[in-house]
């Protein structure tokens, strides 16, 4: 296709699209449901293993919109896709810094999910393919949802200040979580990382200020709030009123697992950029 | 509920919290945070001494007014919506202000002392740190740009003022003290919620229902969830006891069975009782320690003067006496620093060596003024004012030609702390600050030893410590002065001293001062007219500083330096009978000052000699050796008494107490036939070295150490790392203050626990002696204890936290990152293992070795030792050698007398020669 037409019937496809691949306002729905608390028992939609899902499904559903948007308009929709992108770069500094200030996990990881996944519009722009960055930068988030999720358990929310100084009661928990912040905010060498220097150097060539600006910036504010995350729950001192139960071994393999095949992702996609 | 939120606002406000504080518990604002942030920014400006390359203007207008100026200019508090130029607007003076701040935030005038010491309290360092430049009148910077408590509390309160305005706008609330009272009056259970949440005490799963709570604003809501809450609270902390009481109860070895088939009241008393012990708990464990200390002490010694007993084989060659005769053994003067009781047992083991311990800085007060230094260092206790000067001046006076590795160093060094110069420079010269992190990471020893081969050494150079006759000062004024008109008019006038006449020199000096008028003989030769004369002269005056203003300051200076024959008598005699040394001198006695190597270490000056002011006790060993070895001195102290013999030599020498090596001075002044002897005495001292660096580095928990000459090694490689944040333990686990013969703990390991003081109670029948040292080095001992004591007990408050994470702040102090705090105490890594603490935390248990009657004396007489001891500070023990009894001083028991005898065995005394009563 192509056209006019094509581009027309591009739009709707590449709205749906910032559904998944959230875009400001459209991102309010995903963080909805990030965040949603049961309402009752058996609430499905508030179950950590559903949203884990809608984790890692929405970047899945996102790219093939995508494509098929892509496909529509053919080689007329550029203006289409760069004005997405422009869109979807202001969308991941906007809840990047709206990050500094969240304190509570889901909030957190729901606005790190938009910040992130909203950056792979940018690399659409300059004709980087979309599903390994996305899926790289949704998939980064897992580990930390699951452990977010156990402290939701242990002490009924994930929340920083409350608990302060994890590391000194719960030191493998700490530490598992330690790593999983810093995968989820895209550190050196986690498939977060690999997925952004993706969408850097497919993009860098076409327009470099239009890439790097947002995707420097966005990943500047992730990790000055992962340290405000990690400041709030694994440093500080610990009180003396709070049970603390570490986790056990199984748990921690688990855990190291999953990391583990997250490494191995990241070995995928930095063959893709190799 | 026991958590701070749960006693009510009203009790708080004021006594434990300010308004601010209240507003953040209530309404989940960060002021205090913002304000304390703010406040540093401001008082590292200005209190910087030569860090900053941009210095903050207007700083000798003082603290207030010189933050008030750049504050009301300042752009960044205005974007944050502070208006605080309109605040500094309303008062000029700080005394003013406080009032106006504190009557605009409605706190009651009856409150108004608690609140100021509550708000001082926020930043405990900063305020003691501005406490203390407000009562060093002396120091430099404090007569240069003034500060004091009334100062930092204004600025204080006015950024606290407009933060609290700002964040009432926001919140549209009033936050003033008496809307917050109304608040916390009208809603008690709102109020508590919120301070749960806020605080971070709220059980972590109410959180958000409080919020949710919060938000809709329903009182019958909140009434529900708040008795929710209340109830909810209240049994987990009676679960929290109850498991705690069962653990304890097991660890008893009482079962849970056991436990839970008693009645509930005996179970409520018992955890009453547990919880009430909670809070005495820690000095439980101190006086667990002390007693353990102490039983342990008395037992060495008891068993020490056992073993000494005639017919018991000696300890060493010294033990009992002096069995090689007096002229064979080398007599040894420490100071009374923990950190020497181990090199002086390795010493008495390998050698006739005698060993007495002094206050490090051998009762020579004096301000140094080193060479090269334009200031003067007081090398002598803080509680002692130094009166007289010594300088150091070097051999000759060729000139100070600069190396070339000195150029460099100083330029790089030089772009480094300029504001541009780094971004543009660091590609050409940052590879050199690569060089030098490789060389001082990897091979500290072999890197630091190149290095000082490229530095310029400093020129040998003797000590000034001899008072200037009034002649003398005189003729050294009137050099200077006529060195300043050569200067002057060689650069006036082009004219070369060839060209100049003594005469003439001495006449333009002369009328410079103004002590002759009329046309000089320089004006005649060389065709001046009166006017260029007389700008001459004016600026000979003003820029050369020949007045006779300068003159009278510079014969006052003079005047300052040195002592007196007598005085130098006097001085020697004191320290030498304070240690009960009158008699018997070998042919060679070492005054061996202390001192610390360390690299990149804020708190180097904390492994210094204390009793010297925190530096090295080198040049007072130098000073107090050189005295002792003048004919003239021991002319006048075989007057007082202490006869020393013609062939005695004072040798003055300095310990490293990092790495344990002992470097003796001033060599060159010796007569050549004792160079052999000193040959034998270093080898002595090394050795006794290497055994005192192997058994610290056992305290240090080194591994792979061979032997003595490994553990020489090891640690000469911390003091030259600077990645070593635990070059030595310092002062860590001390414990006691023996005062005494050193008979009494000569075969004891104290294990570099204790102070040693030598005394000897039969040249002090007055007690005067004993008086100096209970007045002097007791305190300054008792000082270092307490620092001790409270860095380790509660290291973050009292002490200064993790090394690690330190920066130096303007020269004067050190903050945790870049902005906290000014941190006072001794850091983690001087206090503790890990996370366990290394040094004890115990009161100086002090122990001396002199009747009952007269240590009761000088008590009675004493305020400050007095105080120390009723007051518990000080654990006293008293060996009274004319009883054989230990009297403990026990100060809870006070009216039904304190001392608590017990018999204990004392060492024989062995017999000097000579030995006087002081004249």
């Amino acid at each position: 296709m192509g056209g006019l037409l094509g581009s027309m019937l591009a739009l709707p496809c590449f709205v749906l699209a910032g559904l998944c691949l959230p875009l400001f306002p459209l991102s309010v729905g995903v963080n909805r449901l990030l965040q949603r608390q049961p309402t009752r028992a058996g609430d499905r939609l508030a179950q950590p293993g559903t949203k884990a899902l809608v984790l890692v499904t929405l970047p899945l559903v996102g790219v093939t919109l995508l494509a098929a948007g892509r496909w529509l308009a053919a080689d007329d929709g550029g203006w289409l896709v760069r004005g997405f992108a422009l869109w979807g770069g202001l969308t991941s500094l906007l809840y990047a810094f709206r990050l500094l200030s969240a304190r509570d996990g889901q909030i957190w990881i729901g606005q790190l999910y938009t910040s992130a996944l909203a950056l792979v519009w940018v690399g659409v722009a300059h004709d980087v393919p979309p599903l390994l960055p996305a899926l790289g930068l949704a998939l980064s988030l897992l580990p930390l949802w699951f452990l977010l999720d156990g402290l939701t358990r242990r002490f009924g929310i994930a929340r920083t200040g409350l608990y302060p100084g994890l590391a000194l009661r719960m030191p493998r928990f700490a530490a598992l979580f330690i790593v999983a912040v810093l995968v989820a905010v895209a550190v050196p060498f986690s498939p977060g990382f690999f997925a952004i220097a993706d969408l850097a150097f497919g993009g860098v060539g076409a327009n470099a200020l239009l890439t790097l600006l947002p995707l420097s910036l966005a990943w500047l504010l992730w990790t000055w709030a992962g340290i405000n995350l990690l400041a709030g729950i694994v440093f500080g001192e610990p009180r003396v009123d709070l049970d603390y139960a570490d986790l056990d071994g199984r748990a921690v393999l688990g855990h190291a697992g999953g990391m583990m095949c997250l490494a191995l992702f990241g070995l995928v996609l930095v063959e893709r950029m190799l | 509920m026991t958590t701070a939120s749960a006693k009510p606002l009203a009790e708080q406000l004021g006594r434990d919290l300010t308004l601010y504080d209240a507003a953040d518990q209530l309404f989940g604002t960060r002021i205090g945070e913002t304000l304390n942030e703010l406040l540093i920014k401001g008082l590292m400006d200005f209190f910087d001494e030569g860090q900053s390359v941009w210095r903050m203007p207007g700083r000798q207008q003082g603290l207030f007014r010189a933050w008030a100026n750049i504050a009301r200019r300042n752009r960044r508090l205005r974007m944050r919506g502070l208006d605080v130029a309109a605040i500094l607007d309303r008062a000029d003076e700080p005394e003013a202000m406080i009032d106006l701040v504190m009557t605009r935030l409605g706190v009651p005038e009856q409150h108004w002392m608690r609140y100021v010491t509550v708000e001082l309290s926020r930043l405990h360092g900063w305020a003691g740190f501005v406490r203390w430049r407000a009562q060093a009148v002396h120091y430099y910077w404090q007569q240069r740009n003034p500060a004091d408590l009334t100062d930092y509390l204004a600025v204080r309160l006015v950024l606290a003022l407009a933060l609290l305005e700002d964040a009432g706008r926001r919140l549209r609330r009033d936050l003033r003290w008496p809307a917050l009272l109304d608040f916390a009056a009208a809603h008690p259970r709102e109020c508590l919620l919120r301070r749960e949440l806020n605080a971070g005490t709220v059980l972590p799963d109410f959180a958000h229902r409080i919020e949710v709570a919060l938000d809709a604003g329903e009182p019958a809501g909140l009434d529900a969830l708040y008795l929710d809450y209340e109830r909810e609270k209240i049994t987990r902390e009676a679960r929290t006891r109850a498991r705690r009481v069962e653990t304890m109860a097991a660890a008893a070895g009482m079962g849970r069975d056991a436990l839970l088939g008693r009645d509930d009241e005996t179970l409520h008393q018992v955890i009453d009782g547990v919880y009430a012990a909670k809070a005495h708990e820690g000095m439980l464990w101190t006086r667990s320690l002390e007693r353990a200390h102490l039983r342990w002490l008395l037992a060495q010694i008891d068993a020490a003067a056992a073993a000494d007993a005639p017919g018991a084989a000696p300890a060493g060659p010294m033990a009992g006496g002096m069995p090689q005769g007096p002229g064979d053994a080398v007599q040894a003067l420490f100071c009374i620093d923990v950190r020497s009781e181990r090199l002086r047992r390795h010493l008495e083991a390998v050698g006739d060596y005698e060993t007495f311990g002094i206050a490090g800085f051998f009762g020579i007060p004096i301000a140094f003024v080193e060479f090269g230094k334009g200031h003067e260092t007081a090398l002598c206790p803080a509680v002692v004012t130094p009166k007289h000067v010594a300088v150091e001046m070097p051999h000759s006076h060729a000139k100070h030609a600069e190396s070339l590795f000195e150029l460099a160093h100083e330029v790089v060094h030089d772009l480094k702390n300029t504001v541009l110069a780094p971004y543009v420079t660091v590609e050409a010269v940052g590879l050199l600050f690569g060089f030098d992190m490789v060389g001082k990471t990897f091979a500290p020893r072999a890197y630091n030893t190149w290095r000082q081969r490229l530095e310029t050494r400093k020129p040998p150079a003797r000590l000034l410590f001899d008072k200037l006759s009034e002649a003398d000062a005189l003729e050294l004024v009137a050099n200077l002065q006529d060195e300043m008109v050569l200067r002057a008019v060689e650069r006036h006038f082009a004219v070369k001293r060839e060209q100049l006449t003594s005469p003439m020199i001495r006449e333009l000096r002369e009328t410079a001062l103004e002590n002759r008028k009329g046309q000089t003989e320089l004006a005649r030769r060389f065709g001046l007219d009166a006017a260029g004369e007389a700008v001459f002269i004016r600026s000979l005056q003003v820029e050369y500083r020949v007045n006779p203003d300068q003159a009278r300051i510079q014969l006052e200076h003079l005047a300052k330096i040195g002592f007196r024959p007598q005085r130098q008598a006097q001085l020697v005699g004191a320290a030498l009978r304070g240690i009960g040394l009158t008699g018997g001198f070998g042919r060679t006695v070492l005054v061996v000052g202390h001192g610390s190597t360390s690299e990149n270490n804020p708190y180097e000056s904390a492994l210094d000699c204390g009793a010297c002011g925190g530096d090295h006790g080198l040049v007072n060993a130098r000073i107090f050796a050189a005295m002792a070895n003048r004919p003239e001195v021991r002319k006048l102290l075989k007057e007082q008494g202490v006869d020393i013999p013609a062939a005695t030599r004072f040798i003055p020498a300095l310990h490293d107490t990092t790495t344990d090596e002992i470097r003796l001075a001033d060599l060159d002044e010796l007569p050549p036939a004792l160079l052999r002897r000193i040959d034998r005495i270093c080898e002595d001292l090394t050795a006794a070295g290497r055994l005192t660096a192997a058994e610290r580095c056992q305290a240090l928990g080194e591994t792979g150490i061979s032997g003595p000459d490994a553990a020489a090694r090891r640690v000469k490689r911390h003091a030259l790392d600077w990645t070593q944040v635990r070059p030595e333990w310092g002062l860590s686990k001390n414990a006691s203050f023996v005062i005494g013969r050193r008979e009494l703990t000569q075969r004891v390991n104290l294990d570099g626990r204790a102070f040693l003081h030598s005394y000897d109670y039969r040249v002090d029948p007055k007690g005067r002696l004993l008086e100096t040292i209970l007045t002097g080095p007791l305190i300054v001992a008792q000082w270092i204890n307490l620092e001790h004591f409270f860095s380790v007990v509660d290291n973050e408050a009292f002490g200064s936290g993790s090394k690690v994470y330190h920066n130096v702040v303007g020269r004067f102090g050190v903050v945790t990152g870049n902005l906290s705090d000014l941190r006072t105490g001794l850091p983690a890594q001087t206090m503790l293992r890990g996370h366990a603490p290394y040094h004890q935390p115990m009161r100086l248990i002090t122990v001396i070795e002199a009747p009952l009657a007269l240590v009761e004396a000088l008590l009675a007489k004493l305020y400050k030792p007095r105080e120390l001891v009723h007051n518990g500070w000080i654990r006293l023990v008293v060996l009274d050698p004319e009883t054989g009894r230990a009297q403990v001083y026990d100060p809870e028991h006070r009216e039904g007398g304190a001392w608590r005898p017990q018999p204990i065995r004392l060492p024989a005394w062995a017999e000097r020669h000579n030995m006087q009563a002081p004249s």
